[in-house]
């Protein structure tokens, strides 16, 4: 995109109000994650003598089980979800992006093998999958990331896909070819950037989904268990939720809205990226 | 005609995705690491027992011929026997499966009716305030993790206001049981379901009927003195309707993740529950059941919606 | 009501109609237009992309959307004031006195119903007749347009442009109106069947006795067709009379153009003009004549004062300051290149 392309891209953005706030929400949250050693809270991991306190000035959020404070947990769960779900999904778009493309652009055989693979994916249980591999081969957090990955690229693929086939016939397509560039640099020096715009919406979408389904796994008690993680969180609060609700209802809380702002900036930037669409 | 050789082109590479997906999940599980023949054995077996096991059930054979043993047995129905439970396969499912799909098929119609009547409420005041609050509502709504949505609902109207029961698909007492039972238990469930897939369609459905307000027929039947009711319901919302299906139609595979979720929260004996435990007691043949019938399911119900989206738009070209 | 003299069917006095804009500016789309259609009469409105035909058009259909309002004026549909309908006589009025030819180029049909059916419906709205009888009452307008009956059962997207411009056809004379708006009925159309298409229209209007209000931006289709011609520049009247009045002795500097940019059978061949310039922003406060900025004649007063109506024969009216100018004649735009 040319100099000019991305400043005015920039400014469309910033007219998408809801966009933008869950933009801030989502950096919010990042920050925190990222500066979790030194916020003044308390240690996730210490036992308390309040165990079952409700939310009060002290703990914010109330105490777990052990007594441990909920609310410095549920922060420190930023970490695992927003490393779970950007990772994940930037992997899943990587893949997306190479299968995609050399599956649109090659055609023939290759686009046929591959189309074929994506269509099984795409209409697999791919939840009923992850717990399978999950719980087979091990719950680290980066195997979670790769697994995740692994299975959802197949989307990518095919928006990638539809892409190049547009823009393969484009002129500069056909002048980079003459001017003596080789299939690999064409594709990914020009087709690839050019096309790339509605996988970046997509991705930004598939980066909550991840969250929710590495949440889901945590939940299911799947996940990894040495990391705090929103879904175990509630998991460790669902026997005693009748009791003492905010044990599970806060890490939960926190899914949503670290979900929905990264939606409706995900909104947003589909709307920009594609200027077609009715309604806003 | 060419509908029929369209649809039975679809049916055979279904039938493939099934055989795929069987392939794959075969191949994970004797990938694994983990002896699948110490998990048979159970407990503290010894060496040959273990061995005695592995060559009863073919352990030792190359993985593909494990493979095609193990299909040409599913192909005449035989699933094998689970290692937990000791009965077939088949059985088991056949007993779990109605309730997965009472829960499932109930959300997403639930899903689909109420997520278009959303979209044509948004659409129908678009850029107002009534249409940012339904849009608001809806992010949130598919932003929502389906097991917390159902703990808060069982908290509110179980626990706290005794409304509705808590667990199970059906009551204790014997003389409690019916059709009515049941649906009072479906309640909770098809709910904290249903509200993901709610926001969903609202969204689309709104963009979709948006749309077809801005198409030129419309102008042409309001010209021709129909009501603007008329006009919106026979020829916007019916042409609407073609992306909203083909959303439902992506909605499968999602449904039965929230599925395993929501069995697993409100005890709900169905198939999602039934699989996630057998994954976690390494009870391969009815891990491997569970998986290939959960398969067939979605691309039949894909299928249908593949069929009903033929139905509705004439102008399918089938390739 | 006074019984209707010399049978003036639709009579346009002074409209304006606005659209109130996003920015809070007012469009002057239609500002200030007069014209009248008599029974059998067929009045070509002829004008640019942007110069307010299609919204007079629309406006008399009563299709307006909400952003539009209706500063001054009237319309008489045999004397009455069609302004003031309620959404009830709206919809009695259109189709049943007034119905619409639209574009070809516009997706007029719903792709999902077949044509006969859609054709049906709107007659069953309007007759509250059974199925069978608006079935064939469509089965006698097909073949009245010239379509195979065995069309009826086609889904839009099964018939050529052609074919689908003739349903429309059809769906106009549905409840026997008197007046018949062709909205650019050709544009789009291949120019054999565009050719054809016009020809059965102008037929179809003269044997059952109806009137027609033609839109168009073609001269050529115009002079072809109607007898009677309006020509619109900036949302304003610039000439207005008789075919071969206007033709013979166009009196407006736009009118040159126009009958200059289009070629013609027959008149001598020569280049095709350009005319330099684009249309008017109707948002923007305008003084003057609207065409000024672009008329080879243009003096000062024509910056400054708005144009006076000026009758020249009988019919013919043009406004411009210079209409009675034997000069205007000799009136000359830059050709077209290559």
């Amino acid at each position: 995109m040319s100099i000019r392309l991305k400043g005015r891209f920039f400014r469309e953005l910033k007219r998408q109000k809801m966009s933008m706030i869950g933009f801030s929400v989502v950096c919010l949250f990042f920050l925190i994650a990222a500066s979790l050693q030194f916020l003044p809270i308390p240690d996730p991991f210490a036992l308390s003598l309040l165990p079952f306190h409700p939310p009060s000035t002290e703990h914010y959020m109330g105490t777990d089980n052990l007594g441990r404070d909920i609310f410095s947990r549920v922060l420190w769960g930023t970490r695992a979800s927003l490393m779970v779900g950007i990772l994940s999904a930037g992997l899943s778009a990587v893949i997306g992006i190479i299968v995609g493309g050399i599956a649109g652009y090659y055609g023939g055989w290759v686009d046929d093998l591959l189309s074929r693979i994506i269509d099984v994916f795409l209409v697999m249980p791919i939840f009923f999958l992850l717990i399978l591999i999950v719980s087979l081969f091990g719950s680290h957090i980066y195997f979670v990331i790769l697994a995740i990955g692994m299975v959802t690229w197949p989307r990518n693929a095919r928006i990638m896909r539809a892409q190049t086939l547009t823009l393969k016939k484009r002129a500069y397509v056909t002048a980079a070819i003459g001017s003596g560039a080789s299939n690999l640099r064409v594709l990914f020096l020009h087709v690839v950037p050019n096309g790339v715009s509605p996988v970046i919406a997509h991705t930004v979408i598939l980066i909550g989904q991840a969250v929710l389904v590495e949440a889901g796994l945590s939940f299911l008690g799947l996940g990894d268990p040495n990391v705090i993680s929103w879904g175990q969180l509630i998991r460790s609060g669902q026997q005693s939720f009748a009791t003492a609700w905010w044990i599970s209802f806060f890490p939960g809380l926190m899914l949503l809205v670290m979900v929905s702002a990264i939606n409706f900036f995900g909104d947003g930037l589909t709307v920009v990226l594609n200027p077609r669409m009715i309604g806003r | 005609m060419e509908r029929l050789a369209y649809l039975i082109r679809r049916v055979l590479e279904m039938f493939l995705v099934v055989l795929a997906v069987a392939i794959l999940n075969f191949t994970l599980i004797h990938l694994a690491p983990g002896d699948v023949a110490v998990y048979m054995a159970g407990g503290e077996a010894g060496p040959e027992y273990i061995s005695s096991i592995r060559h009863e059930y073919g352990l030792d054979l190359p993985l593909h011929i494990q493979l095609g043993k193990y299909m040409s047995r599913v192909f005449h129905g035989d699933f094998g026997h689970s290692f937990t439970r000791g009965t077939p396969v088949v059985e088991i499912i056949i007993d779990r499966l109605p309730a997965t799909l009472l829960l499932m098929g109930s959300s997403l119609i639930l899903g689909a009716v109420l997520g278009t009547l959303g979209g044509a409420l948004a659409a129908r005041y678009l850029g107002s305030k009534i249409d940012y609050l339904i849009s608001g509502l809806c992010v949130a709504a598919y932003s929502t993790p389906v097991f917390w949505l159902g703990l808060i609902l069982i908290y509110v109207f179980s626990v706290h206001l005794n409304w509705l029961p808590s667990s199970g698909m059906m009551s204790f007492l014997e003389e409690q049981r019916g059709i009515a039972d049941i649906s009072r238990h479906m309640v909770l469930p098809v709910l904290s379901l249903t509200v993901y897939f709610i926001g969903q369609n609202i969204k689309v459905a709104r963009a979709s009927i948006a749309e077809a307000m801005q198409d030129d027929y419309i102008t042409t039947f309001r010209a021709v003195g129909f009501k603007e009711r008329t006009v919106f319901l026979k020829h916007a919302l019916r042409n609407a309707l073609l992306p909203i299906v083909s959303m439902t139609g992506l909605q499968f595979t999602q449904l039965t993740a929230g599925a395993v979720l929501t069995e697993t929260v409100f005890s709900w004996p169905g198939m999602g529950q039934l699989v996630f435990q057998a994954v976690l007691a390494r009870d391969y043949p009815l891990i491997m059941g569970g998986y290939i019938l959960m398969s067939i399911v979605v691309v039949i119900f894909t299928l249908l919606v593949d069929f009903v989206y033929v139905l509705l738009d004439p102008r399918i070209e089938l390739k | 009501m006074a019984p209707y003299e010399n049978h003036t069917l639709l009579e346009v006095q002074d409209l304006r109609m606005y659209y109130r804009l996003v920015s809070g500016a007012v469009l002057k789309a239609v500002d200030g237009v007069t014209f009248s259609i008599k029974r059998g009469d067929k009045l070509g409105l002829i004008g640019e992309s942007g110069c307010g035909k299609t919204s007079l058009a629309m406006t008399l259909m009563g299709l307006l959307p909400k952003n539009a309002f209706i500063w001054g004026g009237n319309i008489l549909y045999e004397g009455e004031e069609v302004l003031r309908f309620s959404p009830k006589q709206w919809r009695e009025f259109r189709w049943e006195k007034v119905s619409m030819v639209f574009q070809s180029a516009m997706n007029a049909l719903d792709p999902v119903y077949r044509v006969g059916k859609q054709l049906s419906d709107v007659y069953r709205l309007h007759c509250k007749c059974s199925q069978e009888d608006a079935m064939r009452h469509v089965e006698s307008l097909f073949k009245l347009t010239g379509l195979p009956v065995s069309r009826i059962r086609c889904y839009p997207h099964q018939l050529s442009g052609g074919m689908k411009q003739r349903v429309i056809i059809a769906m106009s004379l549905l409840c026997n109106p008197s007046l018949i708006i062709a909205d650019e009925p050709t544009t789009g159309l291949d120019v054999i069947i565009q050719d054809q298409i016009m020809r059965e229209i102008v037929f179809l209007i003269d044997q059952l006795g109806l009137s027609m209000l033609l839109v168009s931006h073609d001269v050529s289709v115009v002079t072809e067709a109607c007898n009677r011609i309006l020509v619109m520049y900036g949302g304003k009247a610039a000439e207005y009379g008789g075919i071969a009045d206007v033709f013979d002795h166009p009196s407006h500097p736009y009118t040159i153009g126009l009958l200059e940019a289009f070629p013609n059978i027959r008149r001598p061949i020569k280049g095709l003009a350009a005319l330099p310039g684009t249309p008017p922003n109707l948002a923007e406060d305008l003084n003057g004549c609207r065409f000024a900025p672009r008329c080879p004649r243009k003096e000062a007063l024509c910056e400054s004062e708005d144009p006076p109506e000026v009758v020249l024969y009988g019919n013919h009216v043009a406004f411009c300051h210079f209409a009675q100018d034997p000069e205007m004649k000799n009136v000359k735009y830059g050709e077209l290149n290559g």
